[in-house]
């Protein structure tokens, strides 16, 4: 035996019964992290080997393992379908509007309610604008399409007392997309300003107390102490967005769709619903939703560092 | 939170105005989010006729409950309701 390979194998020696020697020490600690362990593997890690099917030509008789291998070749077919831009782009499109207000408005709302000083006031006035939080997505899809009808809407009726016409918002293509953004913007807003409206009250009042003594106004205040006491919690729910970033709410892309405003919403879910569950080619839609994947962990992980 | 200074000192100009388009916006804001949800609730309990036609803009016109009569008309809904219990 060389004097490399026995090294080697003290070492490992030495490595496991370090590892042995943590488990006894640390038995309860890893008991409590057992079922969230067990959990994670069989309900995040386990599905994961149906990603297998993008890479393989998938036929429910024959099982996932059973299907033929063909390589890239479902990847290839979207690259070069006709569908590929469109969905990219309206994804991309929504979900970049959708950061840029979904995530500087509740700021905003935030700083706005906390320089409220009646506090009945104030109270009514989160408790309103957290209210359509709770409506679900299927009514709030029903209250857009009642609200906006270019015909008989409630905001066509109102743009009829002036005489205006009220423009199609919900067949416009180019429309879809501002549609989408600012009806979660007013769903949403006062929800996703609570995480700030804590951050604020957790702000130290000597630090006003002293500005005011420097004779700064409320104005200067709030842009000198609130913002930039607030710029943590903005990085964790921004880097908690990115994640997000191209996963767009579904259903309610999918129940605001119609055929007028297709070529402005279709996005890579409602094409990846239809292709795999509508027309069963879930070879196809496993890779088209793995690809959009990978694109989603790039981003997040080159905005995380 | 509450800021120490209870004005003993009157409130200068700027003060002024910076709680006026505070409050304002905050009314505002308030609007823009019940007034929907308001217009849902006195739909639902208005003549489907005067919703359709804008007759309806504060207040529940020509009374009626015949959106909740053919709401529980239907033999679905308490299935309905039962599996969404169910599921949550």
């Amino acid at each position: 035996m060389t004097p490399t390979s026995q090294v080697k194998i003290l070492l490992k020696k030495c490595r496991n019964g370090r590892i042995k020697e943590k488990l006894k020490n640390n038995t309860s600690l890893y008991l409590l992290l057992a079922p969230a362990t067990i959990l994670l593997i069989l309900f995040a890690y386990v599905p994961m080997y149906g990603l297998l099917m993008a890479f393989k030509d998938y036929s429910p008789a024959l099982g996932v393992s059973g299907s033929p291998w063909v390589g890239f070749k479902w990847f290839i077919q979207y690259f070069n379908s006709y569908q590929f831009w469109p969905t990219i782009l309206n994804t991309l499109k929504i979900a970049v509007y959708s950061i840029v207000f979904g995530f500087t408005l509740p700021i905003a709302l935030a700083l706005i309610c906390n320089q409220i000083r009646v506090q009945a006031f104030k109270k009514f006035f989160q408790v309103t604008t957290y209210l359509p939080h709770f409506i679900s997505t299927m009514v709030m899809c029903g209250m857009i399409l009642l609200f906006l009808s270019p015909s008989n809407g409630l905001v066509a009726n109102f743009l009829g007392i002036f005489n205006l016409k009220m423009p199609d918002v919900i067949g416009n293509p180019n429309a879809f997309a501002s549609l989408y953004v600012w009806s979660d913007v007013w769903q949403h807003v006062g929800w996703n300003s609570i995480i700030y409206l804590a951050a604020l009250s957790a702000i130290d009042p000597t630090y006003y107390e002293a500005a005011t003594m420097d004779g700064a106004s409320r104005l200067q205040q709030m842009i000198k102490i609130d913002l930039p006491l607030l710029v943590p919690t903005m990085m964790i729910m921004l880097i908690l967005a990115v994640g997000q970033l191209l996963n767009i709410g579904f259903e309610k892309v999918l129940l605001l769709q119609n055929p007028l405003n297709l070529s402005g919403s279709e996005i890579v879910s409602t094409y990846v619903y239809k292709v795999g569950l509508k027309s069963f080619q879930y070879s196809y839609s496993t890779a088209i939703n793995l690809f959009q994947t990978v694109i989603n962990l790039v981003i997040l992980v080159t905005s995380a560092n | 939170m509450k800021i120490t200074h209870k004005s003993r000192r009157p409130k200068s100009l700027q003060e002024k105005i910076f709680d006026v388009l505070v409050y304002g916006m905050a009314v505002l804001l308030i609007l823009l989010i019940i007034y929907p949800l308001w217009f849902v609730i006195i739909a639902s309990f208005s003549n489907p006729q005067d919703v359709a036609t804008g007759a309806v803009w504060f207040w529940p016109k020509s009374w009626s409950l015949e959106g909740y009569k053919t709401l529980f008309a239907q033999p679905l809904i308490w299935r309905s309701y039962f599996n969404t219990r169910i599921a949550s």
